[in-house]
């Protein structure tokens, strides 16, 4: 038992740092970057990073217009880093009051509620989200409200059922008892209780948020073209992959590195807040 | 018949589903900044024009209007004419179509397949290393998404290793004739080895970058399910009657540690399709994926709709058949 | 089969399992006989060890649970130094098992037919035909004229009584030499609860089945054991035929057990047993019962008593009685 105590804060430990470094990163780039991101050196075009060229001027290389990856790479934690958050917090917002509005209010409610969040489901997530930014345009805002609005029925559903259960529990009965209001069950008891379950679901969803964030990038429609994010820099990477991989494989790695710890980060978090969720070891 | 309600009741809460699919198709491109008919247009044409433009594309009527047409359209199976094809959106979908069926299909196949099987080995390793790696792995693969495994296998296979192809469907110096326009399924209703395997090759490194999630998640639910059930009593009643281990899991165990295993993979299904889309963009598959990324740059307004309501179908329908699938498996559940 | 061999000898079984907190030791030190036709009833209180000792004689011990000394003979031969393959034979077969819960034992996505045939097909290589005619002889047996139905049904399609006939007749399907009846009864109500007790006293007689009746319930035991051993923390502390058990316990814990049941004749007070359950992990030296017994004594503490024949057939496991 305690192992896994250990353990469980070590992977919280790690991913927490990783998490920490990369909001560092993101948001000290302008100074850090040796290169503007968009400054272009065509005569250095294609490098490969300095344990294959021994070049040391450009860190991990330089892409098809000479411009320096490392600078790029250091930029791109920005737009994933803003939809992470922003996407993540709204979405929780969102589907979270959605959830407990159909689970603690009537029946009826819920049931509709539910009927929306299923055919919400049935939408093709990947095409939707596309279609609002044909709608809506480009820019990291818009992808941010692509993420709201296909993601927040993640919340709403685990949410919903969890306070399903917490209506029965004894304290909240005593404290319908006592003739307490609604809202100040929700705000007094249910809400507290949820804030582990929370905390876990907020970290995946950052992770996805991220994801979708790249995802569009790379489709060309997230960032401004002017814009370094990893996704469009993993797009022209693939474009001369034959060549060089370089190109694509450090923005890959650098989302990869991202991705996974954020879902360690909530892995972790759910081993130690709750044990009824341990996982079989 | 208690069954007989029960498929009612699911074919009439999917039919809803569609219609508001539809209606949301409907709806999200209406209030769209962007003139389809401005897009196919070069500048400079007058204004009258573009308008006479828009009135034949059926763009000036009133919005109850053109939503009355698209539904009665959708039931007769006419989802309208293409802006940019000059052909009926139905058939511009359909003749891309099998490509996104081969796809998905091909990864729903390997990701039970192979889930199911690391999913058995960690059960009969459980605890060893063996099951803690594929435990791990199956972390890893399930956090990463799709369309990143895609552009990794690109990496490796393709730029890497130079092992697989990474374009197409099939061999562009291969001749097969579009039987089904099931690549697989025509070089092998042809006998053509050489077609069967080029398009299994091309096949291979898109389909298992969309399984990997569901490997992972089968793995997941199979070993813990089964886990469960080998303490249950009526698996002990049947080791109390001697009957042969193999047996007792594979076939006792098995079909009881297989049901929530389905119940998760109707639950993914509908991110397999989404998945798809972008992988057929990496992996340039010329299926509806990269028709709707192309028709939502024109504003073609009735292939995306029909491409949305589409998409929804095959969920649906996929759905239904893993719903269906389950109430043969757990006689527990006759009715809805 | 001579009628006054014996079918099953029990030696000296011990069974522990590993726990966060020790070792517990389930069973202590277990040895008793069982002969053909017999039937005798393993009683005791919950956690007293009587199901982990049925299931031993499978070699069906739960994991974590080992089996770490003893030995169990059935007909001269060690089953605990079985391998798989050999042990199949036995389970079944030679041996077979009745659970508590006749929900939970029956499998729930698989027919009846197939959990009642299956032995037959597999184990005994028999035809379809063979094993349906079996089977629908058997079902008459236990109550269940029409089988053909009944087969084609699901476990949860059926009552509870008919559930408990349904483990009844898989269990008796090969005729085995010994059933092992793991609380049979517990799970029914009271009036299907004598139902079953008939039911398995008729087949016991008309198969010549020895029976391990394990149960809680003293008065049940009695209705349909030959002998009672009573357990108590892993031990045997009495073991006697039936009759003698009621007429002339010796063990201060048979009595108590005896006080606590009430009795139509006596209606007085009841007298529970005074004291905590055993804690089976760090078990006192000497007799484990002594912190609740009204008649200990200071040597209790020290020497742990082994089963001795008292009177003729009549063992107890206590200081105090063999000197009585």
């Amino acid at each position: 038992m305690r192992s896994l105590q250990i353990l469980g804060s070590k992977k919280i430990l790690v991913s927490f740092v990783i998490l920490l470094a990369y909001v560092l990163i993101g948001m000290s780039a302008p100074y850090i970057a040796p290169y503007d991101p968009n400054e272009q050196h065509y005569q250095d075009a294609y490098k490969p990073p300095f344990f294959t060229s021994g070049d040391w001027r450009y860190l991990l290389g330089t892409d098809s217009l000479g411009r320096d990856i490392y600078s790029r790479v250091l930029y791109g934690a920005r737009p994933a880093l803003f939809v992470g958050v922003v996407g993540a917090f709204f979405a929780a917002l969102i589907g979270v009051s959605l959830g407990i509005i159909s689970g603690y209010y009537s029946v009826r409610i819920g049931e509709v509620i539910m009927r929306l969040v299923d055919i919400w489901l049935s939408l093709p997530a990947v095409v939707f989200s596309i279609c609002l930014i044909a709608v809506l345009g480009i820019g990291l805002g818009n992808v941010a409200i692509a993420v709201i609005v296909i993601d927040w029925t993640r919340f709403a559903r685990v949410v919903r059922s969890e306070v399903l259960n917490l209506k029965e529990r004894e304290f909240v009965l005593a404290a319908k008892a006592i003739g307490m209001s609604g809202f100040g069950i929700i705000r007094k008891e249910i809400l507290p209780n949820l804030l582990p379950l929370l905390t876990v679901l907020f970290t995946l969803e950052m992770s996805i948020a991220i994801s979708v964030e790249v995802l569009l990038s790379f489709a060309g429609l997230g960032v401004k073209p002017t814009e370094p994010s990893w996704g469009s820099m993993i797009a022209e990477g693939l474009t001369y992959f034959r060549t060089s991989f370089w190109g694509a494989c450090i923005p890959l790695i650098a989302v990869i590195i991202i991705i996974l710890a954020l879902n360690y980060l909530g892995d972790g978090l759910r081993e130690r807040m709750d044990p009824r969720l341990l996982v079989i070891r | 018949m208690i069954r007989g309600t029960y498929v009612i009741k699911r074919l009439v809460a999917a039919v809803l589903s569609l219609f508001g699919v539809a209606t949301i198709a409907f709806v999200l491109f209406r209030i769209v900044p962007g003139d389809p008919a401005r897009l196919m247009t070069a500048p400079g044409i007058k204004a009258e024009d573009i308008e006479r433009l828009r009135a034949s594309l059926g763009l000036s009527d009133p919005l109850h209007i053109q939503y009355v047409n698209w539904l009665s359209g959708l039931m007769h199976l006419d989802f309208g004419r293409s802006y940019w094809l000059k052909a009926p959106a139905l058939d511009v979908i359909l003749e891309r179509l099998p490509a996104t069926l081969e796809l998905v299909f091909a990864s729903i196949i390997i990701a039970t397949v192979l889930g199911v099987i690391i999913g058995v080995v960690s059960v009969m390793k459980a605890g060893r290393l063996s099951d803690k790696v594929a435990t791990s792995a199956s972390f890893i693969g399930f956090s990463i998404p799709d369309f990143l495994w895609g552009v990794l296998f690109v990496i490796i296979f393709g730029g890497l290793l130079k092992l697989l192809p990474v374009s197409g469907r099939i061999d562009p110096a291969i001749s097969l004739k579009p039987v089904t326009n099931f690549m697989v399924i025509d070089s092998i209703l042809q006998v053509n080895f050489i077609a069967l395997q080029s398009s299994l090759t091309h096949l291979l490194l898109p389909s298992l970058a969309l399984a990997l999630g569901l490997i992972a998640i089968i793995h997941r639910t199979l070993r813990s399910s089964l886990l469960d059930i080998l303490q249950e009593d009526y698996i002990l009643t049947d080791r109390s009657k001697g009957l042969p281990e193999w047996y007792i899991f594979f076939v006792r165990a098995f079909k009881n540690g297989a049901l929530p295993v389905l119940t998760i993979i109707g639950v993914q299904i509908s991110f397999v399709i989404g998945g798809s889309v972008i992988i057929e963009l990496i992996y340039g598959w010329p299926g509806i994926g990269t028709l709707s990324l192309i028709s939502v740059n024109r504003r073609d307004l009735p292939v995306v709709q029909g491409i949305i309501v589409i998409y929804s179908l095959i969920t649906i329908i996929i759905n239904l058949a893993v719903d269906f699938l389950y109430t043969k498996l757990n006689p527990k559940i006759t009715y809805g | 089969m001579n009628r006054d061999s014996s079918l099953l000898e029990v030696k000296d079984l011990a069974i522990h399992f590993p726990t966060s907190r020790g070792v517990l030791k389930a069973v202590d030190g277990v040895s008793f006989d069982l002969k053909y036709g017999e039937v005798l009833g393993l009683v005791g209180e919950s956690g007293a060890g009587k199901s982990v000792t049925g299931r031993a004689i499978m070699k069906l011990v739960p994991p974590p649970g080992k089996i770490v000394s003893g030995r169990v003979m059935l007909e001269g031969i060690d089953i605990l130094t079985l391998r798989d393959e050999d042990l199949r034979s036995v389970r079944g077969k030679k041996v077979a098992l009745i659970q508590q819960d006749p929900l939970s034992s029956l499998n729930p996505v698989f027919k009846i037919k197939d959990q009642i045939m299956d032995i037959l097909k597999l184990n005994l290589g028999l035809s379809h035909q063979e094993a349906y005619t079996i089977v629908a002889d058997l079902l008459k047996e236990v109550g269940i004229p029409d089988s053909a139905t009944l087969l084609e049904k699901y476990p949860h399609e059926l009552s509870g009584g008919m559930r408990q006939r349904v483990c009844i007749a898989i269990a008796f399907s090969c005729t085995p030499l010994l059933v092992i009846a793991d609380e049979p009864t517990t799970a029914v109500d009271v009036i299907t609860q004598l139902q079953i007790i008939q039911l398995m006293r008729k087949i016991q007689r008309e198969k010549h089945t020895s029976i391990l009746f394990i149960t809680h319930n003293l008065a049940l035991a009695s209705k349909i054991c030959d002998k009672i051993a009573v357990m108590y923390a892993g031990r045997i502390v009495e073991l006697s035929l039936t009759k003698k058990i009621f007429e002339s316990p010796i063990h201060p814990y048979t009595r108590a057990l005896l006080d606590a049941v009430p009795r139509y004749d006596a209606p007085e007070r009841l007298q529970p047993i005074e004291g905590d359950a055993p804690n089976l992990i760090d078990l006192p030296t000497g007799c484990s019962f002594y912190p609740r017994c009204r008649e200990h004594q200071s040597t209790c503490l020290t020497i742990r008593p082994s089963l001795l024949e008292v009177k003729p057939d009549h063992y107890v496991a206590c200081q105090i009685c063999n000197i009585l």
